[in-house]
């Protein structure tokens, strides 16, 4: 390896560290200020509403958002893959992603006046199959039944 | 039926620990587990090197490039041979170790065994010394390593190594193991201090052997040691970059010559004109 590529690495590795950590705090501010925004929609597993409630409109609602990590994460959870254990530099990223996912499925939601949404599931897919270990992204989907509550 | 989303408290998800302090310890713990594992398979190969029969290293070396290998310079061939044989015929070697030299037309002041015995020693080497005795003393010093197996050492180590480094590499992130790989090689590509000196000592009791005293063997070291850093020209720096600590083997050398009794004067040989 010459010279020139190990400054590039360490080059990567500290822009990597640096403008990733920047983006993520920078998100988790986006994140707090709209989950506040949202807190009235309510998020629901169950599959069904309680009888009680009178429904005056369902819809499917989905958010979905593709994330992905930074140089600097990246060569951390290669490292942690060598000896095991747990890899915190992606659950910051999975939790952004959830989170992202949800507070977008919930804005679909606010804009047709749901208050609730139920049978709220989540899915996550890695969209770097087939790519090796060249992009570290994860697709995260949130999806469930907005009711308009009348 | 009355419906809450209570607000969650955070970091139940994630790991509150900073993230730098979660690379530093990593890359300090997985950096001494590859050392460890390097070390420790070296000194394995010290003892297994040695057991590969040299008619193996000697067919496979045939099969490795050869690149130094000309029929251009008859004369100097002829005679590093000739000088070859009479310093490998000092060294007790082994039944069936033959050594063959090679002369190569480039500045490199240095000289290299590699695999099968086979021995290159570059034109720069020749014109850097003043006698046939020094140019003699790095000759058996070559001829040492050939001796003690060192090629093979070194080989297996560098195989080895890289297995291990690709299997780490399928388990872990390319890039990762491969600037690890790359500071780990590092350690293994040249032949280490404790090798050196073992040739070097076989080295000077062959040209004791051949010449009937040591005078002129540490001159070529001698003529390296004295340039400094600053002064060094270029075609010398692959000398130092394979043989550290030029002072010491003088010093070393000198003890063992005192210690043998090895007269340290005598008439040196001259090179012959080509």
């Amino acid at each position: 390896m010459s010279s020139f590529e190990l400054y590039l690495f360490f080059g990567l590795l500290a822009g990597g560290y640096v403008i990733g950590s920047y983006l993520e705090r920078k998100h988790y501010r986006s994140i707090f200020a709209r989950e506040e925004q949202f807190q009235d929609v309510l998020l629901i597993a169950a599959k069904t509403p309680d009888e009680s409630l009178s429904i005056e409109h369902s819809e499917m609602v989905t958010g979905s958002v593709v994330v992905s990590v930074d140089y600097f994460k990246r060569f951390v959870a290669g490292l942690r893959n060598l000896v095991g254990g747990r890899v915190s530099s992606y659950e910051s990223l999975l939790d952004r992603g959830r989170r992202e996912a949800v507070l977008r499925m919930k804005a679909e939601a606010k804009k047709q006046g749901a208050k609730m949404i139920f049978n709220v599931k989540l899915e996550t897919a890695s969209i770097s199959k087939g790519a090796g270990k060249r992009i570290g992204s994860v697709e995260v989907l949130a999806y469930g039944t907005a009711l308009r509550i009348s | 039926m009355n419906y809450q989303n209570p607000k969650l408290p955070e970091g139940i998800n994630t790991s509150r620990e900073h993230p730098l302090k979660d690379f530093i310890v990593l890359l300090l713990g997985v950096t001494l587990l590859l050392v460890v594992l390097v070390f420790l398979i070296s000194f394995a190969l010290r003892w297994l090197g040695p057991l590969v029969p040299f008619s193996w290293e000697k067919a496979l070396s045939n099969r490795v490039a050869t690149e130094f290998v000309t029929d251009e310079f008859p004369e100097q061939q002829q005679w590093l041979q000739k000088l070859t044989d009479e310093l490998a015929a000092q060294q007790d070697l082994p039944e069936g170790m033959t050594i063959t030299a090679h002369y190569s037309d480039s500045e490199t002041v240095n000289a290299l065994a590699t695999l099968g015995g086979n021995i290159i020693i570059f034109r720069g080497l020749i014109e850097a010394v003043d006698s046939e005795n020094g140019l003699a003393m790095v000759i058996a010093h070559e001829i040492g390593h050939v001796k003690h197996r060192h090629p093979i050492v070194a080989l297996g180590r560098g195989l080895i190594t890289s297995l291990v480094f690709a299997v780490l590499g399928a388990g872990g992130d390319s890039a990762a193991t491969g600037v690890l790989s790359k500071f780990g090689l590092l350690t293994v590509l040249s032949f280490n201090r404790e090798q050196e000196r073992e040739s070097d000592e076989t080295g000077l009791a062959a040209v004791y052997g051949h010449y009937g005293h040591v005078n002129g063997a540490t001159e070529f070291f001698e003529k390296m040691g004295g340039l400094t850093s600053g002064e060094t020209p270029l075609r010398a720096k692959e000398f130092f970059a394979t043989h550290p600590a030029t002072q010491n083997r003088i010093i070393d050398l000198k003890r063992l010559a005192a210690q043998n009794g090895w007269p340290s004067s005598g008439e040196l040989e001259a090179l012959p004109v080509f």
